[in-house]
């Protein structure tokens, strides 16, 4: 499979002060397309900072970002909000749904900006809401709620799905739910998937799994024979 | 506060410096707004308290009917609590310095009380000056170092008052009593006083003082207006009062026993007078008589010396004729002889002339013989020349005819020659011819053979006979060319030999030619010499006949002239005989002339005599004639002596008459005592800082509920924001005071520091704006004060500090109440709520995505639309009676004159005098409206107040409308004015609280008239009654005086008008002339310093709009600060995030600006109807244009917030979406 996705030596310094704090310091890795990707870390090893350089939220000080062939480490604001809007996918920990709409609303929200979307209903009906579809966020449960996200993120039509700590504000069996239907978006539709998590039990899930440690890879593992999230415990 | 509180205290205060500032500046405007506009009033009051201390102005002042004397003046001294008394004189009189006349009071200079400020020039101190009042510097003649001539407005002698009626103006000054335009009307001109003048006592020559000014021990420390002022002024002026009513009396019994005594006096004189008058009359007739008889006397010897006279001058005539008939018979004497000696020189001449005559004959005689002869020769001669020319014609004839004759033979043989060639050509060519043709009969010949050949050849090429007929054609086609050859030599032989002969007979004939050429030119000469000669010869016979013909009638001449001449001397020998004669005639008349002079001489002498006589007789009547007239002198003179004496008795009779009936009627003298509330400036003053305080108490409170309201959100918020540190302040062990504190103090130091913000700036800045504004009504006040009142700092500031405590308690209260783990929790996001629009699919369906976002969104945070939509309609509200007031002032000048008033001009004529003559013969005028104008003083029964108003009175009451327009304002009706009703100016109205068919009572000179109202007239400027001349008539018994005309005329811009009203002025009986454009210029001017509050209003209000709008969208930015984020990652652009949060605020500010229109309206309303002087009436309406411009003014503001928020929107980090709910 081809290289979809590729950090170089990428670098990510703020200035605080007199001191320079090195968020991500030199984070090399490759991932191919449609792969399922967890990229696990203890908090504040970086991988938040390297999930923002992915997600186009944030640029990175030095190195090369290279998604689906274009390297996107030099764009500007506004390249990195079309490159946003039409490449990537973002599910949030805390789902981040306009409370002001309902769940078909919040999915049209980011269809209506996207170049080629999905049909909303199709995309909630596929994430298990159909029935849901008209409630207001404040009328779902959490898992709902991150499905209406999922959905959201999915009805965009991106190429890469990122998502910060998905099931970080779940219940084990919810975040269970969430984590397969990620799985089953990634084999069903091809799509590549990258889950940051600070939990390493679910790694097994997963197609590749990154290992970060202050700010670089620690180390990288392929799994050839991935788990279905059901069998995994934790 | 424990230490680590108190750091974080501020912390916080430096963190959120811009909400902290916020709440300072909003408290600040509140503060400003509140504290400043409401100490104006009470500013006004100060300024003019400080204006009048500074001119002393009296408390009050006394006047009475017959003025004040010196008695009165120590009375008032005496009273306890009075400080000062200025007794002064006053007298309204015309003045005019180059045209118009001005109707001016006349006072004599205060020196202690009223004292008038000099703003120009010095005051007056002699006799003759004067300082005019500053108001009449607007009248360009009013200058200094020009005089004032002064003249009595009505039947008053000016000399019984003043002692001199020219005064030159020294300087320009103001009076405290005079702050304002108006200067109270008169008896004199239109009513209407145009300023007052200040010259030096000693220029009046009154007997009283006409008023006292007197000022109040005590009343100039305390301010003026204020109830301390009143509680000083009050008693004295009772006592005064009290005093002045004493005075009445006594002096009216004084004044009536003085009278009596004088009366008796002038009595007596009157009948001593009568007597005198009696005896003088006597003597008068007896002189008189003497008179007659010495006319009688002159007229006898008159008689007598012009009876000699005429006599003597017959005899002068006689003498006179005499000596001109011997003049005449010597001229005539003299010309005969003169003719007689012409008579013999013309006789001399004659004789002469028939000498010279018969010789000149003798001379031409011989003549004519000589030229006979000379005929004869030249006949001779003719003779042989025709001779002559006979013989040489035959001559050359007969040789022409032989030259002819040869060449005639020429000519034949040339013919023959050309015969024979043409033969000869005929010849050659027929022979060629031939030779061709037996050529062409050979070659056929040969054709023939040739065909034979062939033929032969085709059966048998090689036959004999073939070759033998080949033979035979080669010899006959070689014979052939031969003969060709030939044939052409003998061509060319031929043709050369034709040319040849041709070449010669062209020769032959070309000389024949030439000799006939040369024949005809010499027969040609021959013919012409011929013919000269022949003329010759005829010339010569007709000189010789003319010769002839000449000497002809020489000899017929010679024969007259003889004839003449023996008449001629047959003539002179008549001539000779006469001339003797006439000499014998003269002789004898030259003796009857000496006898005749003889005589003359001797009559003359006897006439020279008599004159003598006559001239003593002349000089004797002279003298008497002198006598007489000297006599009639006399007599006039005592006559008229007697005459006048008589006057003088009937008017001493008179006057007494009159004194005793005056006395009979006199009515006890009337003192009044008038305080401050009856000088008009001083109580249009106070009604306006009123009005001022008015406005005082709605536009700050607008300011002070946004100031509250926005304090109150930004609090809450701030409490909102910090739920968590509240919580674990909580789970630690603070109390809830302890925590409240922080928030309490937070508010309290930006209240308080706000609030000391605005309380300087508001008391300084506003008072201060407008004073000075008010200041172009009332010119001549100097004093701009502005201190900061105690007062009204701390109520603003409590005010404020209260409002925002209960606003940062009633947003800690909820907060405070939860237990500390329910605050550690975030708190439950708003729940998304379905809007009632969504009920109604038809509307919802349709609107886009976008749109539902935003319509929920609107309906969401209600706190926030109701405070957006507040604080933008106040703006707008505020922009629009900004713009409103400066409508409903400029509708004024421009409904007033430009609608109301339609005429050009207003011609008031003075006293008494005629309008009808003014008009003759001026031009330019379309049209025109007599009508009678005067002040009035308006009253209602039941009603204190009372307003000076203008009755008009029109001469044709249905021409009325074309010049002022009566129409109400409301229902558009148009009135006609009847002689029920008088139609009174809409003010009125509300002034008196007026209904249709109500009374009214109109008071003028002292008489009071009732008349029932019957329509209200739009009417912006002043008071006006209209009444019709019947309703005039029967309430005054009397036709009014046409004093004013209204005029139309055809100019059509101010210069046009103004070179009429010039030219008006002009013609006797006109008082003045009103130019309306001119007072609608100077109306609108006036007006233009309002602008000011407008500035303030307009700049009041963006400041407003831009406060609200920025801390609400601030506060809702921060609000939705983690869904802007969101909608960020999403990858919306910077602007379209923008436009998620305009979109809202446009919908909120197009909501506001609707609300703000109402609002605007209503309190433009409001603030019209409170803030209008009592003599005018604003605009009610607020233009179109100018709801336009708030709107465009409001969006533009609103615009200029969103424009600020678009970097705050676009610094949101996005990373601000994964952090966890607070």
């Amino acid at each position: 499979m081809a290289v979809f996705v590729e950090l170089k030596d990428v670098k990510k310094t703020y200035q605080m002060g007199e001191v320079e704090i090195h968020a991500v310091d030199g984070v090399n890795f490759q991932i191919e397309q449609g792969e399922f990707v967890i990229i696990v870390g203890p908090s504040g090893a970086g991988k938040t900072t390297v999930l923002n350089i992915l997600g186009g939220m944030d640029s990175a000080t030095s190195g090369k970002v290279v998604v689906g062939g274009i390297d996107i480490s030099h764009y500007g604001t506004k390249q990195l909000t079309a490159y946003r809007r039409s490449e990537i996918g973002f599910v949030f920990q805390f789902y981040n749904l306009v409370q002001n709409l309902t769940a078909k609303e919040n999915v049209e929200l980011a269809t209506q900006i996207s170049k080629n979307p999905l049909e909303p209903v199709k995309v909630l009906e596929q994430v298990g809401l159909k029935e849901r579809m008209n409630n207001f966020p404040a009328q779902l449960s959490g898992g709902e709620q991150q499905r209406v996200a999922i959905a959201r993120a999915l009805a965009k039509n991106p190429k890469l799905l990122l998502c910060d700590e998905p099931t970080g504000a779940l219940d084990y069996k919810t975040g269970k739910a969430i984590l397969k239907l990620l799985q089953d978006t990634c084999r069903r539709e091809g799509m590549t998937v990258i889950v940051i998590t600070h939990n390493s039990a679910i790694a097994p899930m997963a197609d590749r799994v990154i290992y970060i440690k202050n700010g670089k890879v620690d180390h990288m593992e392929m799994n050839e024979q991935p788990m279905p999230v059901e069998q995994i415990e934790w | 506060m424990k230490q680590a509180m108190r750091k974080d205290f501020f912390r916080e205060i430096k963190k959120s410096m811009n909400r902290f500032l916020s709440i300072l500046l909003i408290v600040a405007l509140g503060v400003a707004f509140f504290s400043g506009i409401r100490a104006t009033s009470p500013d006004m009051k100060l300024s003019a308290d400080q204006y009048y201390d500074k001119g002393n102005m009296m408390d009050f002042r006394v006047v009475g009917t017959w003025g004040l004397t010196k008695e009165d003046l120590d009375g008032i001294s005496s009273i306890e609590g009075v400080k000062e008394v200025e007794p002064i004189y006053s007298y309204d009189v015309m003045g005019k310095v180059e045209q118009n006349q001005y109707a001016l009071k006349l006072y004599s200079k205060p020196e202690q009380v009223n004292k008038m400020t000099v703003l120009e020039g010095r005051m007056p101190n002699k006799e003759g000056e004067c300082a005019i009042d500053s108001l009449l510097l607007s009248n360009e003649e009013f200058q200094i170092g020009k005089t004032i001539t002064i003249s009595s407005g009505d039947e008053d002698d000016i000399h019984d008052i003043f002692k001199n009626t020219e005064y030159k103006i020294v300087g320009v000054v103001s009076s405290p009593i005079y702050m304002d335009v108006e200067r109270g009307s008169t008896t004199l001109g239109d009513g209407k006083l145009n300023g007052y003048i200040a010259v030096t006592e000693e220029n009046f020559t009154m007997e009283v003082y006409t008023e006292a000014y007197v000022t109040i021990d005590g009343a100039k420390e305390v301010t003026a207006y204020s109830k301390e002022y009143d509680g000083i002024v009050e008693p004295v002026i009772e006592q005064v009062e009290s005093f002045m009513k004493g005075r009445e009396k006594l002096r009216y019994d004084d004044t009536i026993l003085t009278a009596k005594e004088e009366i008796a006096k002038a009595e007596k004189k009157v009948r001593d007078g009568e007597k005198q008058l009696q005896d003088g009359k006597r003597e008068v007739k007896k002189a008189k008589q003497k008179l007659k008889e010495a006319r009688q006397d002159l007229i006898d010897g008159e008689e007598e010396i012009s009876l000699g006279a005429s006599a003597l001058e017959e005899a002068k005539q006689q003498v006179l004729s005499g000596e001109n008939q011997i003049d005449e018979a010597k001229e005539e004497i003299e010309r005969s002889e003169e003719t007689l000696d012409f008579g013999k020189q013309q006789l001399e001449d004659g004789k002469q002339q028939v000498q010279n005559g018969e010789i000149e004959i003798a001379k031409a005689k011989e003549q004519i013989q000589s030229g006979k002869e000379q005929i004869q020769r030249a006949k001779q001669e003719l003779q042989t020349a025709k001779k002559a020319y006979q013989e040489n014609k035959e001559k050359v004839e007969s040789k022409l005819k032989t030259a002819k004759e040869q060449l005639d033979q020429t000519n034949v043989v040339l013919k023959e020659k050309e015969a024979a060639y043409t033969k000869k050509e005929e010849e050659a060519l027929l022979r060629i011819e031939q030779a061709k043709e037996q050529i062409v009969a050979a070659k056929a010949q040969l054709a023939a053979l040739k065909e034979q050949i062939e033929k032969l050849e085709e059966t048998d090429s090689s036959s004999e006979q073939l070759i033998a007929l080949k033979e035979n054609y080669q010899k006959q086609q070689a014979a052939i060319q031969a003969k060709e050859t030939e044939v052409a030599k003998q061509e060319e032989q031929i043709m050369s030999q034709l040319k040849e002969a041709k070449a010669q007979l062209t020769a032959a004939k070309k000389q024949y030619e030439a000799g006939l050429t040369a024949y005809k030119q010499q027969q040609k000469t021959v013919d012409t010499q011929l013919v000269t000669a022949k003329q010759q010869l005829v010339e010569a016979k007709e000189e010789i006949t003319k010769q002839e013909a000449i000497l002809k009638q020489s000899e017929a001449k010679i024969k007259e002239e003889e004839q003449t001449l023996t008449v001629g001397k047959q003539q002179l020998a008549q001539k000779e005989a006469e001339w003797n004669r006439g000499k014998t005639k003269i002789e004898e008349a030259k003796d009857t002339l000496v006898k005749k002079e003889q005589e003359l001489l001797e009559a003359k002498e006897t006439i020279s005599n008599k004159e003598v006589d006559l001239e003593e007789g002349k000089s004797k009547l002279q003298d008497g004639k002198k006598e007489i007239a000297k006599g009639e002198k006399e007599v006039k003179k005592a006559e008229k002596k007697i005459k006048d004496s008589e006057e003088e008795l009937e008017e001493g009779k008179q006057q007494l008459a009159d004194a005793k009936e005056e006395l009979a009627n006199l009515e006890e003298p009337e003192y009044y005592v008038l305080d401050r509330d009856t000088i008009v400036s001083a109580v249009s003053y106070e009604n306006d800082a009123d009005r001022i305080k008015a406005i005082g108490r709605v536009f700050p409170v607008i300011f002070f509920l946004v100031a509250a309201l926005v304090s109150l959100t930004t609090m809450t918020r701030m409490v909102e924001n910090d739920r968590t540190q509240i919580g674990t302040l909580k789970a630690l062990g603070y109390g809830k005071v302890s925590i409240a504190m922080r928030y309490i103090l937070y508010a309290l130091l930006a209240t308080v520091l706000g609030s000391l913000l605005g309380v300087v700036i508001g008391q300084t800045v506003f008072p201060y704006i407008i004073i000075t504004t008010y200041r172009m009504m009332y010119q001549t006040m100097t004093e701009v004060v502005y201190p900061i009142h105690s007062y009204y700092s701390l109520t603003a500031s409590f005010v404020a500090i209260v409002t925002i405590l209960a606003a940062t308690l009633f947003a800690c209260v909820k907060e405070l109440q939860e237990v500390p783990a329910g605050l550690m929790r975030p708190v439950a996001p708003k729940v998304g709520k379905r809007v009632l629009l969504e009920k109604i699919p038809f509307i919802w369906n349709h609107l886009g995505f976008t749109g539902k976002v935003t319509i929920r969104n609107l309906f969401r945070y209600k706190k926030r639309f109701f405070m957006t939509v507040f604080g933008i309609g106040g703006c707008m509200a505020l922009i629009i009676v900004g713009f409103g007031i400066q409508d409903s002032i400029q509708a004024i000048a421009k409904k007033q004159y430009g609608q109301i008033m339609n005429y050009d001009l207003a011609v008031s004529m003075k006293e008494g005098k005629n309008p009808s003559n003014v008009l003759k013969g001026q031009t330019n005028i379309k049209d025109s409206l007599n009508t009678y104008q005067r002040t009035v003083t308006l009253g209602k029964d039941g009603e204190d107040k009372t307003y000076d108003s203008y009755l008009v009175v029109p001469e044709k009451a249905e021409q009325l409308h074309s010049y002022i327009a009566l129409q109400n304002r409301m229902t558009k009706e148009v009135y006609q004015i009847s002689s029920n009703g008088v139609i009174v100016s809409e003010k009125l109205q509300k002034l008196f609280n007026l209904q249709l068919g109500d009374t009214i009572t109109l008071e003028a000179d002292g008489e009071e008239k009732t008349a029932v109202v019957e329509g209200f007239t739009e009417n912006y400027l002043y008071h006006y009654v209209y009444m019709s001349k019947e309703l005039y008539k029967s309430l005054y018994e009397k036709t009014p005086d046409w004093n004013q005309i209204f005029i139309q005329t055809n100019g059509e811009n101010n210069e046009q008008v103004q070179q009429v009203a010039k030219q008006l002025l002009k013609k006797s009986g006109v008082s003045s002339v009103t130019n309306l454009y001119e007072i609608k210029g100077s109306t609108s001017r006036m007006i233009e310093g309002m602008e000011i509050v407008i500035i303030v209003l307009i700049v009041s209000a963006g400041a407003l709009a831009f406060v609200v709008l920025y801390n609400l969208n601030n506060i809702n930015i921060s609000e939705r600060k983690r869904e802007l984020a969101t909608i960020k990652v999403l990858g919306f652009y910077n602007l379209e995030t923008a436009e998620y949060v305009y979109r809202e605020n446009i919908i909120l500010t197009v909501i506001g600006i609707l609300l703000g229109g109402v609002l605007g309206f209503f309190l433009h309303r409001y603030v019209i109807v409170t803030a209008e002087l009592d003599m005018m009436m604003m605009g009610r309406e607020v233009r179109a244009v100018s709801y336009l411009y708030a709107g465009l003014l409001t969006i533009v503001f609103a615009m200029f917030v969103n424009f600020v928020l678009y970097f705050k929107l676009k610094k949101i980090d996005m990373v601000e979406s994964l952090k966890s709910v607070e």
